[in-house]
């Protein structure tokens, strides 16, 4: 028997330009039509057998919660049917059906009601409930002056104990602390054992590997993937690795040239926006934002067309004007016609054009992205020049466009430009296959420092000293950190390496703490400092953070160079165990 | 309708919070439920009565103009306030009914339950005036429950198409304001039916709350039984009304989940 069956289920959204549009609909019963469909769900088809688990991964805005708010009798199916044999309970979002004013004891009884229970029965469950969720005293208080915790906690006592035959669980679960979720896994699992019918929705899929009996995927609307819990995970990571790849290369390629270390900043235009004189007809502010590219956050001045700022700055010789244009991606279909950048220098009473673009992202796949310019200030050495930066447009929409002028900045060529080769910790190491299950990660590529030394490469390898991004726990990892020296270092020179996982910092430490003396480096100096280490630790993806700095004292260090989550590598192990470290016990039994 | 009396302990709840906040949590709640009627029983009795001499016909005391006015008027107020309150109660209360499959129908009943307590007020205000003007009514006040049950019914009634309505089209609730202000001056409320000019009668015989404060002021004020032509056409247009709206409301219902 069926616990659910889904057949061809589909959920049509209309959606209205505006609020009137609906109106008008009603008012001439159908005969004009304003709206445009949205399919949320479409053909969903699957059947929960009675006993079983089910999961259904989905990233956000898949279809999760229009499919359960239709099974939980929210919303009504626009195409196909739905069937479910016996009592459904479900824990749908945070203490959704709770009413913040009423007593904890209240919502039990009012849930109660709803899931259909007697005041006798609710009664009889009642110190159950209570003693399930740990809220002790409080459940005579108000809801209001709960914790989402403790919220989370009641509902899922309530859920878990009003006799259902189905229970629906969703990612509030996510909320709770770690005892309470793993006092909820134990739960679910004692339902399982009892023969209950178990719905999953979320996105944690090692609760989908670890539950369920089999899974979904759903993607825009569809079932995309169905079968055994292992396969539709790994499809889920393959999916969000594809979603990963496509933003990218849509957001964060640059073009043009960009500015070596050779240069120095003289004036920030998005750090003096407040001196800058701004015309904007449309009464969009302009304003500054941090824009994320290649994971390195970035300031950027958004000017919605038409608008126009104006600097006026003395321009010191040997300067030129760095800059970039981009149009987010949010806007590019609605501005057809693109957007035009100019940029004007008024001195002596004489403007005169510097630089005109035209951006056209939705036509040319060129235009996409930042571009990056410099454009030498020669002409207007030792003047005081006024300059004019100014957007327009002719797309239908301007309000969606979000046309930016990046990092523009006043640059000099430094007296004593760095004479070794350029060299990009980033482009040398990244193994591509892991760079699509960065999601994983929180991921903060930064990278901070004097450099009075820099690092040139870093590269992890095997015990061997070959390149390699993926180990079996208990492997050898060496972390090779080349470093060249700008200038001259005497002493407490060390260099360090941290290892990162998902969630915390696994390991990290230095060439002092570990009483090695580096001893003092000139300037052109190259050095490769190796850590290597046996990585006994869980299946995932960890990071390396590298640095070397003068630590004068514990207090006061002195940081030269040092990359934050620089590059990663895949450990992995077939041995069963939960939390980071595999600590390799060793167990006997002693008969008494 | 089981469902009303399946939930009738969630009604329950949702009544007594309701009136515990307006009237327990604060005294001066219960303070101004009775001191607001009266200033404005007060204020209208001076305009009407006082300054354009609004009588009864063939009566030229200015007490029975004020009771008069008084029966209808406190009876109008309560169902005033219910119907706005009603209107926004399923639009106010989305976070259960989007959430989960809440049975909707109870927000408009328990508010307009909860706001009989006003009525009450109100009653209790005429009837003081009554013992000092008039002394003890006569027996036709037993006719007064069957007037509440008539309002809650015809109360209910609108509280489900425009709770439900105002899912569909979130104007209503601000327009009400409007509509009730035009319905009171429409109404024989402040005036008597036989000031208003022969081409315009049938406006009145058009209007339910007309037929619903003819009952209010028989039992009250006249103490007679209402006119057959007053209470037949009021009690079928009630009885149909009521079921028709419980219709309209099942049948919007289902948008619910999706419009909220």
């Amino acid at each position: 028997m069926n616990a659910i069956s889904v057949r061809q289920l589909g959920k049509k959204f209309k959606m209205f330009p505006s609020p009137g549009g609906r109106f008008l609909e009603y008012l001439s019963a159908g005969r004009l039509t304003r709206h445009t469909d949205f399919w949320a769900l479409q053909d969903i088809s699957f059947e929960i057998p009675a006993g079983t688990t089910l999961g259904i991964l989905g990233q956000n805005g898949s279809g999760k919660s229009t499919l359960l708010s239709i099974l939980a009798g929210v919303l009504e199916p626009s195409a196909g049917s739905f069937e479910i044999n016996g009592k459904v309970s479900a824990i749908l979002e945070l203490g959704s059906g709770f009413h913040p004013e009423f007593s904890g004891r209240d919502n039990v009884y009012m849930y109660g009601s709803i899931m259909g229970l007697s005041k006798q029965e609710v009664d009889d469950r009642f110190d159950e409930i209570v003693r399930f969720s740990e809220l002790g005293d409080f459940i005579d208080q108000p809801l209001r002056t709960y914790s989402s915790g403790m919220i989370v906690r009641l509902a899922f006592s309530v859920a878990v104990n009003v006799n259902a035959d189905i229970l629906i669980v969703d990612e509030a679960l996510a909320v709770g602390d770690a005892i309470f979720q793993h006092r909820c896994f134990r739960k679910i699992r004692e339902m399982q054992e009892a023969g209950k019918t178990i719905l999953y929705v979320g996105h944690d899929t090692e609760a989908v590997r670890n539950l369920c009996t089999s899974a979904l995927l759903l993607d825009g609307g569809r079932i995309i993937e169905r079968g055994d819990p292992n396969t539709v995970v790994n499809k889920y990571y393959a999916l969000i690795a594809e979603r990963e790849r496509t933003y990218s290369e849509g957001n964060l390629i640059e073009h043009g040239e960009i500015l070596g270390e050779e240069y120095e900043t003289t004036y920030d235009f998005a750090q003096h926006l407040s001196d800058a004189k701004i015309v904007s007809t449309k009464g969009v502010p302009i304003n500054v934002q941090t824009v994320e590219i290649q994971s390195v956050p970035r300031r950027v001045i958004f000017a919605h067309p038409p608008s126009k700022l104006t600097y006026t700055i003395p321009v010191e010789p040997v300067s030129s004007l760095a800059f970039a244009i981009g149009i987010l991606p949010a806007a590019w279909d609605k501005i057809p016609q693109g957007v035009k950048f100019d940029i004007d220098a008024v001195s002596d009473g004489a403007t005169e054009p510097l630089f005109s673009r035209v951006l056209m992202p939705k036509r040319n796949i060129g235009d996409r992205g930042w571009h990056n310019f410099i454009l030498p200030l020669e002409n207007y050495s030792g003047k005081t020049v006024s300059l004019v930066f100014s957007t327009s447009g002719s797309g239908d929409d301007l309000s969606y466009c979000w046309s930016a002028w990046g990092w523009g900045k006043i640059v000099k060529l430094r007296q004593s430009a760095n004479p070794f080769p350029h060299q990009n910790v980033e482009d040398t190491t990244l193994n591509t296959d892991i760079k699509h299950e960065l999601p994983e990660l929180s991921n903060s590529k930064v990278r901070i420092g004097n450099k009075k030394a820099r690092i040139t490469k870093v590269e992890v390898c095997d015990i061997d000293g070959n390149e390699k991004l993926t180990f079996q726990s208990g492997d050898v990892v060496k972390i090779k950190t080349h470093i060249l020296f700008n200038q001259s270092i005497e002493k407490n020179l060390t260099v360090g390496c941290v290892i990162k996982g998902k969630y915390s910092e696994i390991f990290g430490t230095n060439t002092r703490w570990e009483k090695f003396n580096l001893g003092s480096k000139n300037a052109g100096d190259a050095i490769t400092v190796v850590f290597s280490q046996e990585v006994k630790l869980a299946t995932g993806i960890y990071s390396v953070t590298t640095g070397c700095a003068i630590v004068h004292s514990e207090e006061d260090v002195e940081v030269l160079d040092r990359c934050y989550d620089c590059l990663f590598f895949r450990v992995t192990t077939n041995k069963k165990m939960v939390g980071i470290v595999d600590l390799c016990p060793t167990i006997e039994v002693i008969n008494n | 309708m089981t469902s009303i009396f399946e939930y009738r302990g969630l009604i329950w709840n949702f009544i007594k919070r309701d009136i515990s906040q307006k009237y327990v949590g604060s005294l001066l709640g219960l303070y101004w439920s009775v001191i607001n009627p009266i200033i404005t029983l007060v204020v209208y009795i001076l305009v009407f009565g006082v300054f354009l001499k609004v009588r009864l016909p063939g009566d030229t005391d200015i007490w029975d103009f004020a009771l008069y006015f008084a029966a209808g008027f406190l009876p109008w107020t309560a169902f005033q306030d219910s119907i706005m309150r009603s209107a926004r109660s399923i639009i106010d209360n989305k976070n259960y009914i989007k959430k989960v499959p809440f049975p909707s129908e109870i927000f408009p009943i328990y508010v307009t339950l909860s706001e009989l307590v006003n009525l009450l007020i109100g009653l209790v205000i005429f009837f003081v005036l009554f013992l000092i003007l008039k002394g003890i009514p006569t027996v036709f006040i037993l006719l007064l429950p069957f007037a509440i049950i008539l309002q809650i019914m015809f109360t209910l009634s609108l509280a489900f198409f425009l709770s439900s309505g105002a899912v569909y089209f979130r104007d209503i609730p601000q327009m009400l304001t409007a509509i009730f202000m035009i319905w009171f001056w429409a109404t024989p409320i402040a005036y008597t039916v036989n000031l208003i000019p022969e081409g315009l009668h049938w406006i009145v015989t058009l209007n339910p709350a007309y037929y619903m404060l003819e009952i209010y002021r028989d039992a009250l004020f006249y103490g007679k039984i209402p006119d057959m032509s007053i209470l037949v056409p009021f009690v079928v247009f009630s009885v149909v009304l009521f079921i028709a709206s419980i219709w309209f409301f099942k049948k919007t219902k289902r948008g619910f989940g999706e419009l909220l």
